[in-house]
């Protein structure tokens, strides 16, 4: 199909689907009006039954927790994905870092550059897992502070040391990082089952504060689990996909 | 009135989609799909929103004020996982792609199908 | 509450993160790997049974975290699993316990990302069976999809381009957006996510009619069509399947597909079913779409040649079928339909194995095995006798008692015409058995005959003989890949048959296929550029021969006849591209774009970046095309010979170094190179003009060794005696040598030079005076002598 023709019957049936879309939005109870009644039982129920203050943990660890688990495998499946397909590009033999990126690149980093990606990546650290610890009170979690945890070592890429990222990020140890976060939380799960419970039934002691950094029990846990997965996993596809080009840089093509 | 934030929701997926489809470069396609996952996201927060009402986190308010669907922010934030994930499958594909067949516009890779 | 529900899909998860996070461990333990695995895969599919068998008494409910629903209304997720879920689940389990087994020997090296991947592929299509919540059924439908693609593009068994996984994965990625889309929609207006509290809701309100409702459930619904790849959202299975390793094409073709027809049934029955209305507008939708899927899918059985492709169009139409059984709405069809499913992916599975055996075997195996090939796979050939005759619907295989009771149920609707397309489905079926088993196992199928056309085919670097079999059947040239392959057996020349282009006719026996392509003559688009030459023609103004320039050397090479009718390209087309075409579409290198670029509209602009070699040339390629692989060929060339390198180091530009070497071959021998350089680069740092006669020769098109002075004094882009510097573009296409020559020059300080005798003496000087004593001296010998104009 010519490109012109697609554009044409994709206007016409995008013109549908458009209309079609629209004709059913018109079915809602317009904006600002949710109907209930899911949302408005978990606001009411939430923070005494779970002892945490920020509903949407509770939902994404507690009362849904089993779609976490399952969205924690989609990440993990796909980080594998993206580590498979890369790899065989690579060839399956073991290259050492250094001749891949030693002496060709341009630039050589200014000084000032490192030492403020430097003086970053403490802080964003310490606020990693400050958002991770703190799923239960505040609108953190696992998912966030794990992203900021990925990028405290992205940062070190930034200031220009592939090298070092690679170094202090080793395949092995991120893959094995990102499977203990995944299976750790399926692993909380199963300790309820244990206990002859449902899976994943909070079964660690609530504590008497709610939104404490003590309390909701296994949310907390959970939360860290899903902080190491989500770090371990953006790191290893950010490190192959760099990995990859600096590669294609190398072999100029 | 009430339905102009869902007219945003279409607008997004038809943009999205027409990138999609005719899109010459595969980043560019990859990222016009995040596009349309977007427009998942305005719908899903658009449809829980309750007027006049707080952030449901109840640290500083106290327990029973009312505060919007908790469910839909928990929902989204699901799916922006399973986004990123995929697009990161996606982008190595791209990249396999490039590498093998020196090539990223779809229309000659579906070409080179043969 | 039956802990097993949650179990069954929690075992394949933490076993796919224990797998991972061990894989150290496993390298060197292939075996305990492989064991682990398929352990916890037949683990499954045991519990899987036993909840079936469980599930006959009452569909089981199990809520997770322990939220029970307060008041009819759910807050937590629950899996509602009843037989039909649990059997597909099982069917499920079991097919991904074979496909591991099967793995066994199918990879030949430690992969435990393929085990962790499988792995969460069962539990996306568990998880995906038993749920009773919408947005748990999209979460799992998630995980099976990455698997899947992830899957998809584990170990690409062909050439077959990644846009099989690409194609695979955007189309349902689509699917999946529109399925949230589709929930937003629902629980905007419904408030929950619990399949069977959504359908209580709908019920209730079925006296307001809600375009809502209806839209939600196409968006659903169309996702779930792509899955089930239900015309027309069909066209990426085949292509998945094309790439797909075998084992994961079992699981596509055996379960995956179904699943999306599972899914549609499942949010019919749970959800919209009763609420939505329109019961005859949907029934008439399913029934159409699954008869057209399965027509189209059977018709296109027919054309196809690469076998996975024709499996994949087999299941398509299947699901087109299944669809059909769907469509009644009825209990009846409903079972029809499940036992259908059953029996189908169980052959399929079967018939995508052995397919799969049979192409390990062929490609790992060398020549001499294959006489008694047939005889060794004994158990092979009839598992897949069995398997096709199942595929095709006949007694006493379940297929045939589930599409009997899809057709039962079709004519107690008085829809016989139903059953006479589905007959043309199995038709289709009994088709795609036959030709697999005769291209597989049958006799020496092969042509007959002088042949039908010519056509061009490419042997690629690397091909085995069973490849070149491929290319050859693929393109219709032999019949079977197993006749070409036997007819080449021990032929010494077929194994070691070139890279590149030959001449062949479709629909020859194999013999003949065999014959040709040993022949020399039947080589096409081969290439040779000597060194030294440049794009135009150049005539010698002694001898008037004519030697063909680099244009001309390729359009000769192009040349193929084809069915009495010769066919090139022209060389004036060629000239045409390298005027006309951006840098970009000629694929020039980037330290060479910008002398490139400041020519203009001048073909030889170009000049010197087509390396001499031996290359192969596609005959039915556009010029533009094939210049632009022969000048990035030209470019790979230079860049290992070091130019980008060493021009960082003398502080030149890359191109300026091609340029010297393009001099210094046009304007001495081969001994000299080194010293010729280094007369360039010392009269270029003494801002000498160059004054090379080769200069004012190559705008002109002709050799000669000295000029007159009227084409001395004529300004033109190259004339180094008007202009300072180098000329625009290099003058030809330098060798290896004069490369080498101009990027590591003898170090002296000569500014002169000139060829004294016949037999190529040249004397190099710093001196004017000495220099014109040298001239002198050739003239003596003869050497200098032109005609003066």
């Amino acid at each position: 199909m010519t490109p012109a023709a697609r554009r044409w019957a994709f206007l016409i049936a995008g013109a549908g689907l458009v209309a079609f879309y629209v004709w059913g939005l018109t079915g809602l109870p317009g904006f600002g009006q949710y109907p209930g009644p899911y949302g408005f039982i978990l606001n009411d129920v939430a923070v005494g039954q779970t002892k945490a203050t920020a509903v949407v943990s509770a939902i994404n660890f507690e009362y849904r927790g089993f779609d976490t688990v399952g969205e924690e495998f989609i990440l993990f499946v796909a980080a594998a994905g993206v580590s498979t397909v890369l790899r065989h590009l690579r060839g399956e033999r073991d290259r050492s870092t250094l001749d891949e990126a030693l002496g060709r690149d341009a630039l050589p980093t200014s000084d000032a550059v490192r030492m403020v990606a430097l003086i970053f990546i403490g802080p964003t650290v310490v606020i990693a897992w400050y958002l991770a610890l703190h799923a239960q009170t505040s609108p953190s979690g696992g998912f966030q502070g794990g992203v900021v945890l990925a990028t405290a070592f992205i940062l070190i890429y930034l200031s220009g040391q592939f090298l070092v990222f690679k170094r202090v990020s080793p395949v092995a140890i991120t893959d094995a990082v990102e499977a203990v976060g995944a299976g750790g939380f399926a692993c909380v799960g199963l300790s309820a089952v244990l206990l002859g419970l449902p899976y994943l039934t909070n079964d660690l002691s609530l504590g008497h504060t709610p939104g404490a950094i003590d309390s909701s029990g296994t949310i907390a846990l959970i939360s860290f689990f899903v902080g190491l997965e989500v770090a371990a996993a953006f790191v290893l596809i950010v490190g192959e996909l760099l990995e990859q080009t600096l590669l294609i840089r190398q072999e100029d093509r | 009135m009430h339905i102009f934030p869902f007219l945003v929701v279409v607008w997004i997926l038809a943009v999205g989609l027409y990138g999609v489809v005719t899109s010459r470069h595969l980043v560019h396609q990859i990222v016009c799909l995040i596009v349309v996952q977007s427009s998942t996201y305005v719908l899903l927060l658009a449809v829980g929103y309750v007027t006049g009402a707080v952030a449901p986190y109840f640290y500083d308010v106290p327990v029973h004020t009312p505060a919007v669907d908790p469910v839909v922010q928990a929902l989204a934030l699901t799916d922006v996982v399973v986004e990123g994930a995929v697009t990161a499958l996606l982008l190595a594909f791209a990249i396999q792609a490039h590498k093998r067949f020196g090539t990223l516009d779809p229309q000659e890779l579906a070409d080179l199908k043969g | 509450m039956d802990q097993l529900l949650a179990l069954v899909v929690v075992i394949p998860l933490l076993c796919a993160a224990g797998v991972s996070a061990l894989t150290p461990v496993f390298r060197s333990h292939r075996r305990a790997l492989d064991t682990v695995a398929i352990a916890a895969a037949a683990c499954v599919t045991v519990l899987l049974v036993v909840i079936t068998v469980r599930t006959a008494h009452g569909p089981q409910v199990y809520w997770f975290a322990g939220f029970r629903p307060r008041h009819g209304i759910a807050i937590g997720i629950d899996f509602a699993v009843d037989p039909l879920s649990a059997g597909l689940a099982s069917l499920a389990a079991l097919l991904v316990t074979a496909a591991m087994i099967f793995s066994w020997r199918y990879f030949e090296r430690v992969a435990s990302y393929f085990h962790a991947m499988m792995l969460t592929f069962l539990a996306g299509m568990v998880g995906f069976c038993l749920t009773g919540d919408i947005f748990d059924l999209f979460v799992w439908f998630e995980l099976m999809g990455v698997s899947a693609y992830a899957l998809t593009a584990y170990r690409p068994e062909e050439r077959a381009p990644i846009q099989g996984a690409l194609n695979f994965a955007i189309t349902n990625s689509i699917g999946a957006y529109l399925w949230l889309s589709g929930i937003g929609l629902i629980y905007g207006r419904t408030g929950a996510l619990n399949m069977a509290q959504i359908g209580q809701y709908l019920i209730r309100h079925r006296n307001t009619p809600s375009s809502l409702v209806v839209v939600a459930f196409v968006l659903i619904l169309m996702a779930l069509l792509i899955k089930s790849a239900i015309v027309p959202f069909h066209f990426w299975l085949a292509d998945a399947h094309a790439v797909a390793p075998t084992p994961v094409c079992v699981l596509f073709s055996g379960v995956m597909v179904e699943l999306g027809l599972y899914g549609i049934a499942r949010i019919y029955w749970s959800m919209f079913g009763a609420g939505l209305g329109h019961r005859t507008v949907i029934a008439h939708l399913f029934l159409v779409l699954g008869l057209l899927t399965a027509v189209v899918g059977a018709l296109f059985c027919f054309r196809e040649r690469h076998i996975k492709r024709l499996l994949a169009f087999s299941t398509i139409s299947h699901a087109g079928m299944f669809l059909v059984g769907l469509s009644w709405l009825t209990p009846l069809g409903l079972a029809g339909a499940a036992v259908y499913v059953l029996g189908h992916g169980l052959v399929k599975a079967a018939l995508f194995l052995c397919v799969g055996i049979v192409l390990h075997r062929l490609r790992s195996v060398n020549e001499t095995w294959l006489h008694g090939r047939g005889r060794r796979l004994p158990v092979t050939g009839v598992v897949f006798t069995l398997a096709a005759l199942g595929l095709a619907d006949l007694p006493p295989f379940a297929t045939y008692l589930g599409k009997g009771w899809i057709e039962d149920t079709s004519s107690a609707h008085g829809m016989t015409w139903v059953i006479a397309l589905l007959v043309v489905v199995v038709l289709g079926a009994v088709f795609v058995g036959s030709k697999l088993w005769h291209s597989m196992f049958g006799s020496d199928d092969d042509y007959t005959g002088t042949g039908k056309r010519d056509i061009v085919i490419q042997i690629q670097a690397g091909d085995s003989t069973t490849m070149v079999g491929e290319t050859l059947h693929n393109q219709g040239v032999v019949a079977t890949v197993r006749a070409f392959v036997n007819a080449a057996h021990g032929n010494s020349k077929i194994n070691s048959i070139q890279p590149g282009y030959y001449r062949m006719r479709t629909e020859i026996p194999a013999a003949n296929a065999v014959e040709r392509l040993a022949d020399p003559n039947s080589r096409v688009g081969r290439l040779v550029i000597p060194e030294g030459r440049q794009l135009d023609d150049t005539t010698d103004m002694k001898t008037n021969v004519v030697t063909p320039g680099i244009l001309t050397l390729i359009s000769r090479s192009t040349c193929v006849d084809l069915d009495g009718d010769r066919r090139c390209v022209a060389a004036d087309d060629l000239r045409a591209a390298a005027t006309n075409s951006t840098t970009t579409a000629l694929s020039v290198p980037p330290w060479a774009i910008q002398p490139v670029t400041e020519l203009g509209n001048d073909h030889r602009r170009i000049e010197g970046l087509i390396a001499p070699g031996t290359f192969n040339v596609d005959p039915s390629a556009a010029p533009q095309d094939i210049l632009a692989n022969l000048i990035s060929a030209g470019a790979v060339e230079y860049m290992q010979s070091g130019l980008v390198d060493t021009a960082q180091n003398m502080k030149l530009s890359p191109y300026d170094i091609l340029v010297v070497a393009s001099l210094v071959q046009q304007e001495s021998k081969s001994q000299d190179f080194p010293k010729v350089a280094q007369v360039i680069y010392n009269r270029l740092n003494a801002h000498h003009t160059l004054e090379f006669d080769s200069t004012v020769n190559y705008p002109l098109d002709r050799r000669e060794v000295a000029t007159s002075d009227a084409d001395r004094a004529q300004k033109t882009a190259w004339n180094t005696y008007v202009s300072q510097g180098l000329p625009a573009t290099a003058i030809c296409s330098p060798g290896v040598d004069a490369l080498r020559a101009a990027e590591h020059p003898e170090p002296g300080d000569w500014l002169y030079f000139v060829t004294i005798d016949a037999m190529g003496t040249t004397l190099f000087t710093k001196d004017y005076k000495q220099h014109l004593a040298n001239i002198e001296l050739a003239k003596h010998n003869g050497v200098l002598d032109s005609t003066p104009r």
